[in-house]
């Protein structure tokens, strides 16, 4: 079986929860879900329609914000986070991490021969800084 | 993480490749081609328990 970079990860949206696995995907530009997860987080789906640019071609999407938890041993970390909610039928997509709202959230490091992946949650001060360097 | 995900780590899903498989108490509660259908039928036996929902991958090549 392929090994892909997955990670466990709480969503939950006014009283609906439920644990599943996140792709952490370097290559997505936001995190997004299909509109089948959006449905049963009761998520409001009811704002404009966005194209997003996918290997397959565009895609409609709907901005959202979720509640995200990410957990390991005593450390939990909850954030709101925003998310694309993609209007496509087909449901075999796994959620994806993307860069805005996630990667930079954390430090990740791939130990790709090892299969295995780190996480290290960035201090608010980590993220400022990073901004300031990364900014022209 | 919790218990389930650690099954889901342990057992062997090739009998759900493919497929959305929700987890409760280390049991398989449910699988479906549909998220919501999986999420559906364990809310109904998972309780107040919150269930664990993954999609168990191909083989084939994923290109993002």
């Amino acid at each position: 079986m392929i090994k892909r970079p997955m990670i466990p990860i709480v969503f939950s949206h006014e009283g609906e929860a439920f644990e599943t696995m996140g792709l952490l995907d370097s290559g997505a530009d936001f995190t997004a879900f299909t509109k089948e997860i959006a449905e049963v987080l009761e998520l409001d789906l009811s704002g404009p329609r966005e194209k997003a640019l996918g290997v397959g071609g565009d895609i409609e999407t709907i901005r959202s914000k979720v509640n995200i938890t990410v957990s390991k041993a005593h450390e939990h970390y909850t954030f709101l986070i925003h998310v694309k909610v993609l209007l496509i039928e087909n449901s075999s997509t796994p959620p994806l991490l993307g860069r805005e709202g996630f990667f930079d959230e954390f430090r990740i490091t791939f130990e790709e021969r090892a299969k295995k992946i780190i996480l290290k949650k960035l201090e608010k001060t980590d993220r400022r800084e990073r901004k300031i360097r990364s900014s022209p | 993480m919790s218990d389930s995900y650690d099954f889901f780590m342990q057992m062997d899903m090739s009998p759900y490749i493919g497929e959305w498989v929700a987890i409760c108490d280390r049991k398989v509660v449910s699988h479906s081609n549909s998220f919501k259908e999986a999420y559906t039928k364990a809310k109904k036996v998972c309780g107040p328990s919150k269930p664990f929902i993954a999609l168990v991958p191909k083989d084939a090549t994923m290109i993002l």
